[in-house]
């Protein structure tokens, strides 16, 4: 059963057992009421025409003896106050009445003081009786006040039926409205429902169009931030395996063209009965192939050992410098290249090891692109090293792809250099595992500048 | 008998290397270029190639650019390439080369690809010799000395084989491969069955050398 089914089952029920007990409490309240104030008068009718009986008897019949004289006085009296429910009893025999029940044969009235009274069921009808001893001295005659109040249990019944009316069309209009609040109150919780639905099936971009200020809300707030959560993880993830598949592609192209020259060597060797010059010129190829897949498997190694934590402590700029400058002097004296170093830094915070592996891939590369003769800059500044040659420059388009695995500017020439195009991929890391920032500027023909800014 | 000539461009010169020792023992003639503005501009002058061998990521102008200097000499193409990816095979060969080879690849492999591109172009010399027999592919005839040797279609197939790629291992495997087809349960045992039946009928026991556990070699 659905939530919205539930409450509004809930709720319906609630309002069906509170306006029965409701229309129940008022409806015997106001019948006994309305018997109450009915009863009341007629007990005061009764006992005011006792009174004015008696006063009047008193007075107009002192001193009369003969009975059949009381008796007619007595009725003439009586008629005097009488009304259609007044009823004068004698002797068990009504004196005066106009109705026809004897109401001494129902309600006796044994007491001589106070009033007796009844309410009889006689022929389907509700009769009320009171009556009393009127307290003369000369003869013992009883009021009684007889009155049919079929009527009033009529109208109370009546009423009945106008309160169930009212209570089960007040029930249906109840239930009509729980169901549409309880709909309209719970759709934030569907519409929740309906996002999560849609981040379960990976549309992890969805999120929960919900902004009222109750507990709905606030689960809509939490429930967003927990899909921004869970998009950023799966967006890093999925870039985390696209980078490395094209690391991975990157890798398997870079070994094909060696493995596809070893192949056909070997291939040749194996099946051709060769003369001694090309069987030596295949076997030099091999050779050379096998010792460019172990320059490339010493880079990759390195690249993937990177993936650990550096270790980072404040060391010499000047120091690392004369080291850097030792190691590449005679690859750049090889090109009559000079290089200039610069530093307003004593330390900066980094790893010593990795940095001067990122400074002589950079310098590598700045030689590289150098004219014979050229000179590079290398600098230290605030958080920043720069490594700043004027040779060739690189295009805008290619310095968005210079970062990555095996990227060579120009394919088929550079791999003549020595290079394995993974150079940069490692400054990349290096720079990435510092937390250090990579700015490069180049304009073609005027040089290029790499820049990282170390973290403060 | 003129010799097929082969256009080859590779920058990679081990695999360039590797190759033209292969055409040159296969009895092809062929010229190199590692650089595809070179191999473009060397086509003024010269141009009478049978077939060209083309890598795709090339310096200068790259294989599919040279593939249309190739359409405008009608020489066709077959693709070396390194390139896994389909979008590129499709693409050579939707604008017209002959086939593509995937690197690695075994270099019998690419020898039979050439053949039978050759053979697509009506280029391919029908005509075998090796020293006094001659075997015409077209009759399926094959003479000795001048006279006719009765062959069975399968030693005749075997023989030819033997005689296109002359100087080379071709192993037991391959030749069942392409002459009984893949399907064929019976053993290399009817290889060597076959072998010694060309031997004794074309009484060149001494041409065919028998290369223990791999294959055989026909020698010229």
């Amino acid at each position: 059963m659905k939530l919205w089914q539930k409450i509004s089952i809930i709720s319906i029920l609630v309002l069906l057992l509170v306006v029965t007990l409701c229309s129940s409490f008022l409806l015997l309240y106001a019948k006994n009421h309305i018997l109450e104030i009915t009863i009341e008068n007629l007990r005061i009718e009764q006992q005011n025409l006792e009174r004015s009986f008696l006063e009047i008897l008193e007075y107009y019949l002192r001193g009369e003896t003969n009975p059949v004289a009381l008796r007619s006085g007595a009725k003439y009296c009586f008629s005097q106050f009488a009304k259609e429910t007044s009823v004068l009893i004698f002797e068990g025999e009504a004196l005066y009445s106009a109705i026809n029940i004897n109401p001494w044969d129902i309600t006796p009235i044994k007491d001589d003081h106070g009033q007796q009274e009844s309410l009889k069921r006689i022929d389907n009808r509700n009769i009320y009786i009171a009556g009393s001893r009127v307290p003369t001295t000369i003869d013992d005659y009883y009021v009684y006040v007889v009155k049919d109040i079929t009527g009033i249990y009529n109208k109370i019944i009546s009423m009945a039926w106008w309160f169930s009316l009212f209570s089960i069309t007040g029930i249906a209009l109840g239930t009509f409205l729980i169901i549409l609040l309880v709909n309209k109150t719970l759709r934030p919780l569907t519409n929740l429902k309906n996002t999560t639905g849609r981040i379960a099936i990976g549309e992890y971009g969805e999120r929960a169009n919900i902004h009222s200020k109750d507990e709905v809300g606030e689960l809509a707030k939490d429930f967003n931030s927990m899909a921004e959560a869970i998009e950023l993880h799966i967006k890093e993830l999925e870039d985390k395996a696209q980078r490395l598949r094209l690391f991975i592609d990157g890798v398997t192209h870079e070994f094909k063209t060696p493995m596809t020259s070893m192949l056909i060597h070997t291939d040749t060797l194996l099946s051709m009965d060769l003369d001694e010059e090309n069987k030596t010129l295949s076997l030099l190829h091999i050779h050379e192939q096998c010792r460019w897949l172990e320059r490339l498997t010493q880079k990759l190694l390195k690249l993937t050992a990177l993936e650990e934590e550096v270790d980072k402590s404040p060391e010499s700029i000047e120091e690392l410098f004369l080291d850097v400058s030792n190691t590449m002097a005679e690859t750049l004296a090889k090109r009559n290249i000079s290089l200039k170093t610069y530093s307003s830094v004593e330390r900066l915070n980094l790893d010593y090891d990795l940095i001067k592996s990122l400074l002589i891939n950079l310098l590598d590369n700045a030689s590289k692109a150098s004219k014979l003769g050229q000179h590079i800059e290398l600098k230290a500044y605030g958080r920043t090293i720069e490594v700043k040659d004027f040779g060739i420059g690189i295009s805008k388009e290619e310095i968005d792809h210079i970062m990555d695995p095996f990227y060579r500017v120009d394919s088929s020439r550079s791999k003549g250099k020595g290079g394995s195009g993974l150079g940069l991929a490692l400054v990349e890391r290096i720079a990435h595992g510092h937390d250090a920032q990579i700015f490069i500027h180049s304009e073609i023909g005027e040089g290029t500048s790499f820049q990282i800014k170390f973290p403060p | 008998m003129v010799k097929n000539r082969i256009l080859v461009v590779e920058d990679d010169k081990a695999i360039s290397d590797g190759i033209a020792v292969n055409l040159e023992y296969s009895g092809y003639d062929y010229r190199v270029f590692g650089d595809g503005q070179e191999a473009a501009d060397s086509l003024l002058e010269d141009h009478s190639y049978d077939i060209a061998l083309l890598d795709i990521m090339l310096p200068g102008i790259d294989g599919f650019e040279l593939l249309e200097y190739m359409k405008r000499y009608n020489i066709p193409v077959i693709y070396l390439t390194a390139k896994t990816d389909m979008a590129s095979e499709i693409k050579g060969l939707r604008e017209g080369a002959e086939d593509y080879i995937i690197k690695p690849f075994h270099i019998l492999t690419l020898l039979v690809r050439i053949e039978k591109v050759l053979k697509r172009t009506g280029k391919l010399d029908q005509i075998l010799r090796i020293k006094d027999i001659t075997i015409d592919l077209k009759e399926h005839k094959v003479l000795k000395a001048g006279e006719e040797i009765t062959l069975t279609p399968l030693e005749f197939e075997v023989l030819a084989m033997l005689t296109k790629y002359k100087n080379r291992i071709i192993p037991r495997e391959k030749l069942l491969d392409e002459i009984w087809g893949v399907d064929f349960f019976g053993g290399t045992r009817t290889v060597d069955v076959h072998i010694a039946n060309i031997r004794r009928k074309l009484d060149i026991s001494n041409r065919i050398k028998t290369i223990p556990k791999y294959g055989y070699r026909l020698e010229d």
